[in-house]
This record gives C-alpha cells, structure tokens and sequence, in this order.
C-alpha cells in the first residue's frame, strides 16, 4: 500500500527530489520511484462540505425559530414539529444511506441540532430557571449514540465540546458527576474511532476541565490549583507513551507554561510563606521557570520561546519604577548575550529546532 | 443486533431523554396545586431559550429567623420551604430538611450568605418566564411601576412557573 500525504507535503518532496535530481545526488528514475511510492491523501470534499454546511444552517434556523418563542404556534405544536422533523431527517437518513452517503450524512448532523431545539424548546416550555447546563449534557447524551453507531468522528467530536460545554457551566449547580462517567468515554472513543488525533485534543481539554470542577469545588487555594495543572502540564509533556505523544506534548506545553506564567505573580504565594516574602519566592520560581524553558529551547521546542518573551513582557508591565527596572533588563539581557555568545563558541554544528 | 436496529436504537435514545424531560413539569402542570407568588421582574434574552422576563420571588429571601437550622445545614442545601397563604399569596412560613408531611412547599437550594446579611436567598428553578421576542417590555415596565405575580404549579416540591401577571 501506498505511503499517504498531504497534498502540500507532496509538492514539498517533489521540489525537493527535483533539486537533488538536478545536483546529481539521485537519478531521475529514482526520483519517480520515490514519488510513486506515496499517494496525496483525499482533501476536504466539496460536496460533503455544502451538504454538511446546509444541514448545520437549516439546524441553526430551527435552533433560532425555537429561541424565537413565536406563539402562533403552541408549544405542544412546536413539541410535535420537532418529533416529527426529527425522526423524518433520520429516516430519510438512513434510506439514503446507501446511495447518497454524503447527504445522507448530513441529515443525521441536523437530526442532532434539531433534537438540541427540543431540549431548549422543553426549558422553554416549562420556564426551568437557572443556567440550564444540564441541556448540554442531555445534547451530548443523545449525540453519542449515533456518533457511535456510524463511527463518525466529527459528531463525536461536537458531544464531546457540548460535554465540555456542560462541564464548565456547571460551577453554581454543584459538582458535575456525569465527568465521572463523560471523561472515561471520551477516551473510549478515541480508541474506537482509529485514534484520531482531534478526538484526543478535545479529550485531553475534557479531562482538564474536569480536573478545574473538581478543584474548584473542593474550595482549593488558587496557588495548589495553578501548581497541580503546572505539574499536570510537565507530566504531559515529558512522559513518554505511545497514545499520541505529539498532542500530549503540545498541550502539556501549553499548560505549563500558562500556568508558570501564573505563578510569577507574587500574590498567589501568601498562602505557602509569609507576606513579606511572596515576592522573593515569586521571583526564584521565575527563574527556574525561565531556566527550564531555555532548557526545552535547546531541545527545539518553540512554544517555551512564546513564554519566555511572556514571562519577561510580565515582568515589563509589573512595575513604574523604572529605573529598577531597567538595571534588571539590562543586566538581565547581557547575561543572556554573553550565554549565546559563550554557546555559540562551543558548538560547532548548531541544531535545528522543531515545533514542540 | 443487526445494522437497522442499531440505528433506530441511536434515534429512539434522543427522543427517549426529550420524553423523559417533560414527565416531571408536565406531570406538575397537570396535578399540582396553583399558587401565587409576588415578584419583581426584568427583561433579558438566553442565546437557546430566547426572550425572558427574569423574575425574583418575595419567598426567594427568606430571613434567617425563619431558619432553626445550623449554618452549616442551610448553606448550599438543597432545603425543603413550606408555604402558607396570606390574603391572595404564599408567603414562607418555615424551612425543613425533611420533607414536609402535608401543605404546599417547594425544594429549593440555598446559597451561600454573608454573616452580616440577615436573609438566605434560595433559588427554587424559577426565576425565568420565556416569551414570544420582543414582547417582554410590557411586563418590564409594569415591574417597574411596582411588581407582577407569578403563577406556579407546585407537586410534591416541585414547582413550575406556568404564567406571570400584573397584580
């Protein structure tokens, strides 16, 4: 079987083979081999991307017609559209299914959105008061089984964003249990639908939101939050294992360093050491934190430069003593030429760095 | 299972959680006693729902004499409030963690309070009343010019705002 790529990752490999051609490192014949051994993976099809975005603009119509409240017709008329339009997009879903797979894919997306108005239609309905975050989990309910049952990924993906929806809505009306049961099968799914990568993405943000609820409801101090996702964030990524790495790395990147950059600020500390020394131990945890980041620069990883240039625009914005201030940048900036400039003594071939 | 009755398994669940959402209300609708409450009003819009008035009860400020329960059993209870009728409204009469054996009460949650504040405010669920858009403004005036009531279907504990009018 043929190797599959991007059609950008194509046209790359084939300049790049016309170069070495043209240096006389490979021979023509050589090069088409090369070539024929890989095949440009199918892009975005276009029928499927108008008969997907139609589904999803009719959806968002009967959504707004919902919203809308229009009492011509009666809320137990509006009940029975939905029922019916519901089951009839299904049922002509399924029976297109085998020889207009794309629309009738398509059908089953506005059945999710359609059966989403009916859920508002009944708080509608009986005026439920409150945030109503529990709608999101009952739309992230319902979705999952077809998700399941047609293996498509992109509706799993949409329950999954309206679980994370729920999840952090529910901060006033106690403590989400369904993440108990919600986080496990995002995962599940993951490993059901060929591990896609996506999937995981919205997994791993699923996760960490449950972690926050769960945190928060226990009334954790700011500073052992911040400390528990910095140390999640390292975790995720320096821990080697093989559910795809890469998403993990670019994600625990993220997080810690968003959460480093946090817990510069010298007030979220008094609740570990006295008042008069938040600033010192503040100021010591950035300089490890600006320590490790250079560290993982070494390594390739771009996202650590992105925090540094925060971490130091942090500091820029803290402070109107200027003249203090600019000691510390200066001093601060010939220590890290003169680093550079002592490195690049050193190393004879520089590396090449890599995203993450 | 074979492939047809997977799929109509995916489509029956939905239908299924829609049914299941209304049996509670609707049952409140149909076999619960009427009440009215006194409120204040205004007039917002929820991106799902649409148009609403947001209405606050009298009985949603309940004053801590009214409460001989410790502190730390009302704070984010879940509390059972029974009623009791005043000229044409129902009014607080006293809060319990047991459900009450006979009268009209509601189950409502009450929020946490500040020491110096001499009320618990308690959210019983029905502080939204979802009207066609753009028809709210009536009922925010008169809210205005002092207070609607609020009409409420109450079965064991449960209550569902059915309507709101000028008092």
């Amino acid at each position: 079987m043929k190797r599959q790529i991007s059609n950008a990752n194509f046209s790359l490999i084939s300049t790049e083979l016309e170069y070495y051609e043209s240096n006389g490192l490979i021979t023509g014949e050589q090069k088409n081999g090369i070539l024929e051994s890989y095949e440009i993976k199918g892009g975005l099809n276009f029928i499927r991307v108008v008969v997907t975005i139609g589904a999803i603009l009719v959806g968002l119509g009967i959504l707004s017609l919902i919203a809308s409240n229009w009492d011509r017709i009666s809320h137990l008329g509006k009940l029975l559209i939905i029922f019916g339009v519901f089951g009839g997009v299904n049922l002509a879903g399924y029976l297109l299914s085998e020889n207009n797979p794309k629309t009738s894919r398509s059908l089953i997306y506005l059945g999710t959105l359609v059966y989403g108005a009916g859920i508002f239609l009944i708080g509608q309905m009986f005026n439920f008061g409150g945030e109503f975050p529990t709608a999101f989990l009952l739309w992230s309910v319902g979705v999952v089984p077809m998700a399941f049952r047609l293996k498509d990924k992109y509706l799993m993906l949409f329950a999954n964003i309206l679980f994370g929806v729920y999840l952090n809505g529910s901060f006033d009306l106690g403590f989400p249990y369904a993440g108990w049961v919600g986080v496990p099968i995002v995962y599940l799914a993951f490993n059901y639908f060929e591990r896609s990568k996506r999937l995981l993405f919205f997994a791993n943000l699923t996760t960490l939101s449950f972690i926050l609820q769960i945190t928060l409801r226990y009334e954790v101090k700011g500073l052992y939050v911040t400390l528990i996702f910095f140390i999640i964030g390292l975790l995720m990524y320096g821990v080697k294992h093989n559910l795809g790495f890469d998403i993990f790395r670019v994600q625990g990147n993220i997080l810690f360093g968003v959460t480093g950059v946090i817990l510069t600020i010298p007030e979220l500390w008094d609740v570990l050491v006295s008042a008069q020394s938040t600033r010192l131990v503040s100021i010591l945890f950035a300089l490890a934190f600006i320590v490790l980041l250079f560290a993982l620069i070494r390594k390739g990883s771009l996202i650590s430069l992105v925090f540094v240039c925060i971490t130091i625009f942090r500091y820029y914005t803290d402070t109107f003593a200027f003249l203090p201030k600019s000691l510390f940048f200066i001093v601060g900036g010939l220590l890290l030429l003169g680093f550079g400039y002592y490195f690049e003594r050193m190393m004879k071939a520089p590396k090449g760095g890599t995203l993450a | 299972m074979n492939n047809k009755k997977t799929f109509l398994l995916a489509v029956l669940i939905p239908l299924l959680i829609l049914l299941a959402m209304t049996i509670k209300p609707q049952t409140t609708v149909l076999f619960g006693q009427e009440i009215l409450l006194e409120t204040k009003a205004f007039d917002p819009t929820d991106l799902f729902r649409g148009d609403y008035v947001a209405v606050s009860f009298v009985i949603s400020d309940i004053t801590k004499s009214k409460v001989t329960l410790p502190i730390d059993k009302v704070s984010n209870k879940n509390l059972y409030v029974r009623l009791k009728q005043e000229g044409n409204y129902y009014v607080v009469d006293q809060v319990s963690e047991n459900k009450p054996q006979q009268g009209v009460y509601l189950r409502g949650k009450f929020q946490d309070t500040y020491n110096d504040s001499d009320t618990f405010r308690v959210d019983y669920s029905l502080d939204k009343y979802f009207l066609e858009q753009g028809s709210g403004k009536d009922l925010q005036q008169e809210s205005h010019n002092g207070g609607l009531v609020g009409k409420v279907k109450v079965l064991d504990g449960y209550g569902v705002l059915i309507g709101i009018a000028k008092r």
